[in-house]
């Protein structure tokens, strides 16, 4: 009997070998626990108001902070210049040596 | 080689650092306080099964989420920073500040991050014990992310629990526990907490006032200023007591910062605290000019508070200058204590150090093992006083007394002035006839800027104190400062101000707006 001529909901669903039996049954709870967190988001994130608003603060923030200041204006000093620790560590020596 | 540090560099990148650091710290406390206060009235609610409590709660809960929004990666602009301005610095501290904020941003951010979507998406999806649960969940994830980054900041304060690797040019953490639980760690986490959970109370009372100003929402509003009111009056409490407890390490570790917080330069036993005084603002160390125009002082308190000992001995700028002097250890006995150093002597012992680093260098680049050996040793001896290498004169660890002085003082009156209105506050609802005391109102209303105030001169009084020490003792600021010019700084630095006073305004207008429209019974998301 295919999955199409069964008359469980699994038929009904078109759901593949994959969630049947007991290892199915997990799967296919797995598959729901994923469906449902999924479907909490996306219904909070369409319900919200000033939430929206707030999103938009956000990415338009985490834009400039990651994408303008730390490419453009951070750049990490000694990752730019030494490519291993050891070399960083002698600069950084030398630093303190010179410094005095 | 000397290298020649354009000091400007050193001036812009404080500067920076502080203008972002207070801009952060605005959004912050807000968080930590009304966190807690959005889980206790949903208790009550649950508790209960009042609909009004839920209304209340989900009020708070929104404004709660426009700051936590605003706020949210302000912080990791300073981290971008230490990269960039303070490379050497960032070097020398190795793992524990990496230590740290990995715990952060692994534990206590995934742990807000995800119990928040469901305290705003899941009204009415998941039960209320769960949704409660998750309420207080997101209030202790934000307080766990605070512990970490202040258990760095304890750190450099007071650095324990490492040793420095003349290899790597490293401090490597030997002691995870000692660095956690250090005296000044604990006080700084729970002092800096209860700040913001006082500063919650004061904004929930003051924004309930204003409602009950324009006789609107009056039952939310009585109802709101119990629940802060209480929870102030624990909390400023528990902040008075952790303060001492502050000031009490603060004597033990950095006794220069105390000096400075009281404007004392000529130490003696049975030091009074300066309950209130003007400077003598052209006071230098070693002068012998009286370092007041006037002060009010309470007898012998500053002795109590620093040593637990009336006569106990507070040493001044000069003293700590000049050395000559045992400190009062209350954990080491007076025989044991060995009479200290002069600055000038530390800044000897500081210059061996740099120099059995620089003899350390040569001799393992070069295999010879008996210097290196005796260099190491000598690096070790002297470690301790390493950061006063950099210093060109003694007075060069005097921070800025004024502004320290100050600052703690305002933050010492403030901190007394909320304990009392949250007391006049509750009196008067008790007796029923909050709504009439306009003047009370009003105070409240106006009390809540004050309350950032209080918060922001307390950092002041922790950061300015201690310079010029980026590390309390082993990293004076010119020697943590990436060898870059100031220009790119300047720059960043206007961005910043540009940036972070946008977001301030966007959040004042889209809460304003918020406030204006008030509890709704289905809220908004």
């Amino acid at each position: 009997m295919t999955a199409k001529q069964s008359k469980s909901p699994l038929g009904d669903l078109g759901v593949s070998q994959r969630f049947r039996g007991k290892q199915g049954f997990r799967n296919l709870n797995n598959l729901k626990l994923f469906s449902n967190i999924w479907r909490f988001y996306d219904d909070g994130f369409r319900a919200m108001t000033v939430g929206r608003k707030l999103w938009v603060v956000i990415l338009i923030k985490i834009f400039i902070i990651f994408f303008v200041l730390k490419l453009f204006f951070f750049p990490n000093l000694l990752n730019s210049r030494f490519q291993s620790d050891t070399e960083k560590g002698d600069y950084v020596r030398e630093q303190l040596i010179n410094r005095e | 080689m000397i290298d020649q540090i354009d000091l400007s560099m050193v001036d812009w990148s404080r500067a920076q650092f502080a203008l972002t650091a207070i801009y952060h710290w605005l959004f912050v406390p807000l968080t930590l306080g009304l966190s807690f206060i959005v889980a206790i009235m949903e208790t009550i609610y649950v508790r209960t099964g009042n609909p009004e409590w839920k209304k209340i709660t989900k009020f708070w809960m929104i404004l709660f989420g426009i700051n936590f929004a605003i706020g949210v990666a302000t912080g990791i602009i300073l981290e971008f920073q230490f990269g960039t301005n303070w490379s050497n610095y960032s070097w020398f501290v190795g793992d524990i500040f990496g230590a740290p904020l990995a715990i952060e941003g692994i534990m206590a951010f995934f742990l807000e991050s995800t119990f928040i979507a469901v305290m705003f998406f899941g009204w009415n999806k998941v039960s209320k014990g769960f949704h409660l649960a998750s309420s207080w969940l997101t209030a202790i994830g934000a307080n766990l992310s605070a512990l970490w980054i202040l258990v760095a900041n304890a750190w450099m304060q007071s650095p324990v629990g490492m040793e420095f690797n003349p290899d790597t040019a490293r401090n490597e953490m030997v002691n995870f526990w000692e660095i956690l639980f250090s005296p000044l760690a604990v006080n700084k986490f729970l002092h800096t907490i209860s700040n913001g959970y006082v500063i919650a109370s004061l904004f929930v009372i003051g924004i309930s006032a204003w409602f009950l100003l324009n006789k609107r929402h009056q039952l939310t509003a009585k109802r709101s200023i119990l629940v802060a009111a209480i929870f102030g009056i624990i909390t400023s409490v528990f902040l008075a007591f952790t303060g001492d407890g502050s000031a009490y390490t603060v004597a033990q570790r950095q006794p220069m910062k105390l000096a400075a917080m009281e404007g004392l330069y000529e130490g003696k036993a049975g030091v009074g605290l300066v309950a209130f005084g003007i400077l003598n603002p052209s006071k230098k160390p070693g002068d012998g000019e009286n370092p007041y125009l006037m002060k009010i002082e309470i007898p012998k308190l500053l002795s109590i508070l620093g040593y637990r000992n009336a006569n106990a001995f507070v040493p001044g700028v000069d003293n700590i200058i000049n050395g000559g002097y045992k400190p009062w250890f209350t954990d080491i006995p007076e025989e044991e204590r060995e009479m200290t150093y002069s600055v000038a002597q530390k800044i000897e012992k500081g210059k061996l150090a740099i120099s059995a680093l620089r003899d350390y260098k040569t001799a393992t680049k070069a295999g010879d093992t008996i210097l290196a050996k005796f260099s190491r040793q000598k690096l070790e001896e002297n470690f301790a006083y390493f950061g006063y290498g950099y210093l060109s004169k003694p007075e060069s660890v005097v921070p800025n007394v004024q502004l320290t002085f100050y600052s703690f003082h305002l933050m010492v009156m403030l901190g007394v002035y909320f304990i009392l209105l949250f007391i006049v506050v509750l009196y008067f609802l008790n007796k029923g006839i909050l709504e009439k005391q306009r003047w009370l109102l009003w105070i409240a209303l106006w009390t809540i800027p004050l309350g950032y105030m209080a918060s922001q001169a307390g950092w002041v009084v922790a950061e300015v104190g201690r310079q010029p020490w980026v590390i309390q003792d082993l990293l004076p600021t010119i020697a943590a400062v990436s060898m870059i010019g100031s220009a790119s700084v300047k720059t960043t630095f206007w961005i910043f101000a540009a940036l972070f006073t946008a977001l301030l305004i966007a959040e004042v207008m889209i809460m304003v707006k918020q406030i204006k429209i008030g509890p709704k019974d289905g809220g908004q998301k």
